[in-house]
């Protein structure tokens, strides 16, 4: 049995100027509420950071989410990653000034493995997270998308993973995007294949079905974290019920 | 006067709000004659050793913050801690602070369950020297590190989180200086408190 005070329960919020919203498979977005209202009720219930995902990254919707992490970090008091659009150092020192623990990228550096490692000198590598946007391709394979979802890299997602730790850094969330917002569970197979190949912490996401998924998913994967957006949003996943429950 | 230090890359409006929630009164900056005459300066971190001691040289505080008067109070947050010793692991030919005797040296990959670097929640373990914290004695506390202080004198260590075997020291008091290596502004309301406790 793991010990869950070591893994992490993560509130994966997907937003749009100040609304949170939600797709399925990255398509389709809707409007759930506002964002500072779940924000703070995931902190409330027991959620061990929390990850913002800029869904539009525009530039004015880059200085929208900086001005939004201002106004939430004034009660918001755990980590905060925010990913989505951050291409160089002047956009993650400005995240990160204006409250942002951690910053997850892709895009930026999927292209130029090389860029990933400057940005982990200067920031250090425990605040820089990768971003893997993985869609399944045959015999458990995936390949990693960019743009949310929406650009091909042709790489497969393990070996980048396997570069990327090579070049710095510090953390690897990994989203099935095929099931993101599906609720049809975590995939366990794309996870575990991923925390068998780096040797540093790994947050799963993408199709959370509910509390069960969450604790099998910790015990037969060994992962370190998993982030949740829609069964959280949906109050079918419930961080204080896991973390009661088990400890 | 309250002077948080500003390097540019450091995660400042973290430690401003949680100095707000609890009333301080603070400044943000990185101006020379500010440093000097603030009766606490917090030192917070985000980034790598070398590049927070060039940060320290490029703003010209570095010399500072090496000469603080014994009235003025310091607490180093996270990399902030690190850079008050004399070296790290992270960038071997830099020299830091070295206000506090010691080196900084890289968290070992010593078996699976603890990954580098170390992140999320850690009991923290006090060992009863100073009265006033032990009430925080095994308190969950949010730590996001792949280096950690090995300071000369052991005696300047008031608690420590557990890394697989190690011990590693996570909050030490040494005069008018106090290294903090896991983030009490990002540790709820128990970091908060002991924030509050700290200044």
């Amino acid at each position: 049995m793991f010990n869950i005070s070591n893994k992490r329960l993560i509130a994966g919020l997907d937003l749009k100027n100040t609304k949170l919203i939600k797709g399925l498979s990255y398509e389709g977005y809707k409007v759930i509420g506002e964002a500072d209202l779940y924000a703070e009720k995931y902190y409330n219930n027991f959620a061990d950071e929390i990850i913002i995902l800029d869904t539009v990254a525009s530039l004015q919707n880059r200085k929208n989410i900086e001005n939004f992490i201002r106004h939430i970090t004034k009660k918001i008091f755990i980590p905060i990653t925010v990913c989505g659009g951050l291409r160089n150092e002047e956009d993650i020192s400005n995240m990160l000034k204006s409250g942002a623990d951690k910053i997850g990228i892709n895009s930026a550096v999927i292209k130029d493995v090389k860029k990933l490692k400057k940005i982990s000198e200067t920031f250090g590598n425990q605040c820089i997270v990768l971003s893997v946007e993985a869609v399944e391709r045959k015999d458990e394979n995936w390949e990693a998308f960019y743009d949310n979802g929406r650009e091909p890299s042709g790489r497969d997602v393990v070996e980048w993973c396997i570069e990327c730790e090579k070049n710095g850094i510090g953390e690897i969330l990994v989203t099935n995007v095929n099931r993101d917002g599906t609720k049809k569970g975590l995939d366990r197979k794309l996870i575990k294949k991923i925390v068998e190949s780096v040797n540093i912490p790994v947050i799963g996401s993408g199709g959370t079905s509910g509390n069960d998924d969450i604790v099998d998913t910790f015990e037969k994967t060994n992962v370190s974290a998993i982030a949740v957006g829609a069964s959280l949003h949906s109050e079918e996943v419930n961080f204080e019920k896991i973390k009661k429950k088990l400890i | 006067m309250i002077c948080v230090i500003d390097t540019g890359i450091s995660n400042i409006y973290s430690i401003s709000n949680a100095l707000k929630y609890i009333g301080k009164h603070h400044e943000i900056s990185n101006d020379k004659d500010k440093i000097k005459n603030s009766e606490l300066i917090i030192l917070p971190g985000v980034g790598s050793f070398g590049y927070g001691v060039e940060s320290l040289k490029k703003l010209k505080i570095f010399q500072i913050l090496k000469n603080l008067n014994m009235d003025q109070k310091i607490i180093g947050i996270c990399l902030g801690m690190q850079l008050l010793f004399e070296k790290s692991e992270e960038s071997k030919n830099i020299s830091g602070l070295g206000i506090i005797n010691g080196d900084v040296l890289k968290l070992p990959k010593i078996k699976k369950n603890s990954l580098v670097p170390n992140i999320g929640w850690r009991k923290t373990f006090f060992n009863g020297t100073d009265l006033k914290f032990n009430k925080y004695n095994e308190v969950e506390l949010y730590h996001l590190h792949s280096y950690y202080c090995n300071p000369d004198d052991k005696g300047i260590i008031l608690s420590y989180s557990i890394f697989d075997d190690l011990k590693i020291p996570n909050f030490i008091k040494y005069k008018n200086v106090i290294g903090i290596q896991f983030h009490p502004e990002k540790s709820r309301k128990q970091g908060i408190e002991f924030l509050k406790d700290c200044i």
